[in-house]
């Protein structure tokens, strides 16, 4: 066995055990990001981590469960985002400016890269992908709830919340596949970019009769 | 301890005992049991878990009064909706509360919520009750054929909701006071000790207030405790009203005392009716004067009781009892501005504005503790923690109480306006209005009407080179609020006056409309 000095140690306590998997998730997530999950195996996982693969059995069931896992922390930051943009008192839209920041910051991590990017339909058990996808509808139900409470409060013209949210999820799902964690474009940045384009459009010359 | 335990137990030791009347109608509480059951068994049944929450837009009707009951064992949080508000005020209500499912009642209400359903992806079904289901709806009874007869056995604790009442309060939009188990538990009690009407099932009370309102639904809730009966009124209307009382056997009533004078004035003999059943009339949200006070006594023959509370009290916390109205004709004339004492179980204080104690007599904010206490603001923890900071639900009314411990309201609150008995918050007409392309800036006051008591007027600054009309601003309105909030008197000016940090001196706005009438509440 090859297993570096600092994986050596017995573990004391779940905290640390808790630390190594989401080391090896960490890990395994970058894998999947470059290569792609179906061409990455295991193997591959273990030896980019320097570990062995019954190492990685011991902490993971197998290929799909670190996909799931990863794909779980991912939603998981994301309902936290929710849950804060629930208790802020304000209209409609900047709820859903702060909450598209928040999706933002999480889409440019590694888990979030590899939620988009690998879990996919196939990828999965079907267990597992329901649960992700429960968690995603939970999401967009969020957001048609608060693109309704802007038709309500006058903060978001009428429109149909729904495809609203199409737009939106579509137009920040994408990110994870052009955004490069190595550029200096903040994540927030990008947020507040695509909300402003989404807020105003980028036409030169308004429509007549538009309003000032 | 939940609320339909009681409701159980009555609906077993009593099953014949009428649990909600209306235009003659029985529902027996055995009947209410079995059907509240099916109910509660298709809520479960569509997928809804404790905590959840439906919305129910209806005027008052007996299928309203069984699913309160239903929800209540299912352990979900029904919204009901204020029937005169504006679509855009249910559609903000109901993304706010996120309802899983909307009851509408009646082909009106249903195409109310029809032409809202676009904007409800969130909404997983449509329910028309007495009415015919559009496209994308689903009828009563389709919905209940999901559930059984069998009683829904779920783990609904004291404090779960029972229900989310909406409020509109000063900031703008209204805010969910979510209602427990255990306070609504705690208010019957404390109302039922304040009072001196009878506790035995049976009993009977006429109920026209909307049920969507505290006082409405919880004297259903009551009843369901006491094993009592509620008769169910549509729409209020004098005649109709003064019959029932006497044609149902009514015990207890609850009015405005405006209405009490609606009823001595309008009804031509009601001087030669009899109302030997009536034990109690409850009034609330105004004094009452010591002439309407001993007409009443001499026509109704019966006692009459004050309440004061607030939604997020769940319901009274401060009754002037019989004897206190005795007491006020006996030579106390001004115990009647009072709204009485605190009830059992609960702490009244008057503060200043640093929450520390004023002494008797002297003015200040009114706070409440007791088991009655709402849980809190739905998704708000920050206006949750402002009102109930210290343990102490903060009213935002000024009042005072005396050695005696009776309390005194003063200014309800600084700038709501009391229009017919109902309470209009300006910041929210104020908000509607700002959405005007040709408006800068406006201010909404109450000004005194003969009819209304206070009437809502808009003071307002045009944008440069615009003109707008109080016709279009009253359409504008009317997209937007519901008809009773809408100013129907407009003023123009050139600039609002403003204190140094810029807020509007609303009473610089008042005083002209205000020099001949007195408007304090005393």
């Amino acid at each position: 066995m090859t297993e570096p000095i600092a994986f050596k140690r017995p573990e004391r306590d779940a905290a640390q055990r808790e630390a190594k998997r989401l080391a090896i998730l960490r890990s395994a997530a970058k894998i999947f990001n470059e290569r792609g999950f179906h061409r990455t195996s295991v193997a591959d996982v273990a030896e980019a981590l320097g570990v062995s693969k019954p190492f990685l059995y011991y902490y993971l069931q197998n290929k799909e469960d670190i996909l799931f896992e990863c794909s779980r922390i991912a939603t998981e930051e994301l309902h936290a985002v929710l849950d804060e943009v629930r208790k802020a008192d304000l209209p409609g839209w900047p709820k859903l400016e702060m909450l598209f920041r928040g999706y933002a910051k999480v889409m440019t991590t590694d888990f979030g890269i590899c939620l988009i990017r690998n879990s996919v339909p196939g990828a999965l058990p079907r267990e597992s992908w329901d649960k992700l996808r429960g968690g995603r509808r939970r999401l967009n139900k969020e957001v048609e709830r608060i693109v309704a409470l802007g038709i309500a409060d006058g903060s978001i013209r009428s429109c149909d919340p729904r495809v609203l949210s199409f737009a939106l999820f579509g137009a920040f799902n994408w990110i994870t596949f052009w955004y490069q964690q190595d550029r200096p474009l903040r994540p927030e940045a990008v947020a507040d970019y695509f909300m402003e384009i989404f807020a105003r459009g980028v036409a030169a010359a308004p429509a007549a009769g538009r309003k000032a | 301890m939940r609320v339909f335990d009681w409701f159980e137990y009555h609906a077993r030791a009593r099953p014949d005992v009428p649990f909600l009347r209306q235009d003659g109608v029985s529902l027996s509480y055995g009947d209410a049991e079995r059907r509240a059951n099916r109910w509660a068994q298709a809520l479960a049944e569509s997928g809804l878990s404790i905590g959840d929450r439906i919305a129910y837009l209806s005027t008052n009707a007996i299928d309203m009064g069984v699913m309160t009951m239903a929800t209540a064992k299912a352990g979900v949080a029904p919204v009901m909706l204020n029937y005169r508000l504006a679509p855009r005020e249910w559609l903000w209500i109901l993304a706010d509360s996120a309802c899983r499912i909307v009851f509408a009642r009646g082909a009106q209400y249903v195409g109310a919520v029809e032409s809202l359903r676009a904007q409800l992806p969130f909404v997983e079904c449509f329910v028309a009750v007495d009415a015919d289901a559009p496209a994308g709806w689903i009828t009563l009874d389709a919905f209940l054929a999901r559930g059984s007869d069998e009683t829904l056995r779920r783990p609904v604790g004291p404090d779960d909701m029972i229900y989310l009442i909406y409020t509109s309060g000063t900031t703008g939009h209204p805010k969910g006071v979510m209602i427990t188990h255990a306070n609504v538990i705690a208010h019957v009690e404390q109302s039922m000790t304040a009072t001196s009407a009878g506790r035995s099932p049976g009993q009977r009370a006429l109920v026209a207030t909307p049920l969507y309102h505290a006082a409405g639904v919880l004297r259903i809730m009551t009843a369901a405790i006491n094993g009592g009966t509620v008769v169910l009124m549509e729409h209020f209307d004098a005649a109709t009203f003064v019959d029932l009382l006497i044609a149902e056997r009514i015990n207890t009533v609850n009015m405005v005392p405006s209405i009490v004078l609606t009823l001595l004035d309008d009804i031509p003999d009601i001087a030669a009716r009899d109302f030997r059943h009536l034990e109690v009339i409850y009034y609330g949200a105004a004094p009452i004067a010591v002439s309407t006070l001993r007409r009443a006594l001499a026509v109704f023959k019966c006692d009459l009781i004050q309440g004061y509370g607030l939604t997020e009290s769940t319901g009274g916390i401060a009754y002037l009892n019989e004897v206190d109205h005795q007491k006020a004709l006996a030579g106390r004339p001004e115990l009647l501005r009072s709204v009485g004492r605190a009830v059992v179980l609960a702490d009244i204080r008057i503060v200043d504005a640093e929450d520390r104690d004023v002494p008797p007599g002297v003015t200040g904010e009114l706070l409440v503790r007791g088991p009655n206490v709402m849980k809190g603001y739905w998704n708000n923890p920050a206006a949750t923690a402002e009102a109930l900071r210290g343990g102490w639900l903060h009213s935002g009314d000024a009042a005072s109480m005396d050695e005696d411990g009776y309390v005194y309201l003063h200014d309800r609150m600084k700038d709501m306006i009391v229009s017919g008995g109902t309470n209009i918050y300006p910041r929210e007409v104020e908000n509607a209005l700002m959405e005007h392309p040709d408006l800068a800036d406006v201010a909404v006051i109450g000004v005194p009407d003969r009819k209304w008591g206070e009437a809502v007027m808009a003071i307002c600054v045009a944008r440069p080179g615009r003109a707008p009309q109080a016709e279009e601003l009253i359409a504008f309105c009317r997209e937007r609020l519901g008809g009773y909030k809408i100013p129907r008197r407009y003023e123009f000016v050139e600039a609002l006056p403003r204190n140094a940090s810029g807020k509007v001196l609303k009473r610089v706005l008042r005083e002209p409309f205000w020099k001949v009438a007195d408007r304090s509440i005393a």
